[in-house]
């Protein structure tokens, strides 16, 4: 699509990744003169670290999703829930409205964010020319809700602190909330360590043409 | 810093010119009328917002979630009813029975989104923004404190933790009576002003300014 964009690379330019400030390309690790992070021309082994960190969130998406997240004990009585018997039991009680913001929340977006994620990856390894600009909207929708899957994490966090009514009913976090936590806080890292830019980059040369922001 | 070996140095007129984080395109800044944002042509994102009101507003906003903050973690969240037994529960009484159980790393997840960051974010901002407000130099160290700022952003989340409140109230419906104390009144309006600020805020504004400053 486009092969004659005008890139601070291409003029031996690199934006810091924190403030903004352009500055000249120089040799090896350097840091940013006005905001002192360390800046880079891409995020540094950018595909490697985003392939490792979603490699590792979705080994622990297994135990995130059959390990109970939550134990109910009442006047004596055990009740274990996972991620998924949550939404059922939820759905069983006739919060479907509930019932279906968990379900996106804790089921789809994980889901999606790994894949999508993983697509991207395997897309600029491949060097994909196809819709940039799409994978770029991709990219931008899975970093801004990918957060939003820790809704679970305090819906335990705050019935576990809630119930402590001794004999009457306790309720305990389990083994599953630490997974999916830990799915949540990696896939947030795996965003964070990919570099859009990558999208966009080599995609041959063409003639300069500078571009007016809209 | 600027007489490290590796520092670099930024262009010429670094404030007239910017990259497309998203995509590397580079740009000349324009300016926008108050309430525009400025978006890159090429893969979509927003590149810039011109912001209508000033740094006095957000410092107001930034003071007043910092109060908002105490009274959210220090006064009962949320009171529990059930047979004649009453329990409270604050922010830092559910950190504790986390603790207590030896689940370290939710302990850990809940005081590092719910309390340090947004405290971070709210305590850092205005101490970058205070100097500005009162015409002085930067505060020393801005710019370290605005980086670390940008750096945590993600992680404070109480606007998903609110929404983690909703749920469990209403899982609770059937089991038990649930009371929303002073501080579950606090973190509304401390999510409000908080999300709030961070629309206020324009940071390649701070930045530029803690440039011209320092």
């Amino acid at each position: 699509m486009v092969s004659n964009a005008l890139t601070a690379d291409r003029l031996g330019l690199m934006a810091c990744h924190v403030c903004g400030l352009l500055c000249r390309r120089g040799e090896g690790a350097a840091r940013c003169p006005r905001c002192g992070a360390s800046i880079h021309r891409r995020l540094p082994d950018s595909l490697a670290r985003t392939g490792a960190l979603l490699i590792a969130a979705t080994l622990l998406y297994l135990p995130a999703n059959m390990l109970p997240v939550m134990s109910v004990t009442s006047l004596g009585r055990e009740q274990a829930d996972t991620i998924l018997s949550g939404v059922v039991h939820l759905l069983h009680g006739g919060m479907w409205p509930l019932a279906l913001l968990v379900f996106v929340a804790s089921i789809l977006v994980p889901v999606l964010k790994l894949l999508v994620l993983g697509y991207l990856v395997l897309s600029v390894a491949r060097r994909s020319a196809w819709r940039p600009r799409d994978r770029s909207r991709l990219f931008r929708l899975v970093e801004a809700v990918g957060r939003w899957s820790m809704v679970d994490i305090f819906v335990v966090t705050l019935l576990a602190a809630l119930v402590q009514l001794g004999d009457l009913a306790t309720i305990q976090a389990g083994p599953g909330a630490t997974a999916f936590g830990a799915v949540v806080v990696l896939t947030m890292f795996a965003a964070h360590t990919f570099d859009p830019r990558l999208i966009w980059d080599e995609r041959g040369a063409g003639h300069d043409s500078g571009g007016d922001p809209r | 810093m600027a007489s490290s070996p590796n520092s670099l140095s930024p262009v010429d007129a670094a404030d007239e010119w910017l990259a497309c984080p998203q995509c590397d395109q580079l740009y000349r800044r324009v300016p926008l009328a108050s309430g525009k944002k400025a978006v890159c042509v090429r893969c979509g994102a927003v590149l810039y917002r011109c912001r209508k009101r000033g740094v006095e507003f957000a410092l107001a906003l930034c003071v007043s979630g910092l109060i908002l903050f105490g009274v959210a973690n220090f006064a009962p969240l949320l009171a529990l009813e059930k047979g004649g037994l009453i329990q409270e529960t604050t922010l830092w009484s559910g950190i504790g029975v986390f603790l207590v159980r030896g689940e370290w790393l939710l302990a850990l997840l809940v005081l590092v989104t719910l309390i340090l960051f947004p405290l971070l974010r709210l305590a850092g901002l205005t101490y970058v923004l205070y100097p500005f407000f009162r015409g002085r130099a930067t505060a020393a160290g801005a710019a370290r404190v605005f980086r670390l700022i940008h750096a945590a952003s993600p992680w404070s989340m109480l606007e998903i933790f609110l929404l983690g409140a909703l749920v469990a109230v209403v899982k609770l419906g059937d089991m038990a009576t649930v009371m929303p104390g002073i501080a579950a009144y606090a973190f509304v309006g401390l999510i409000l002003v908080s999300a709030w600020a961070e629309y206020v805020i324009e940071p390649r504004d701070i930045w530029r300014r803690i440039d011209n400053h320092g």
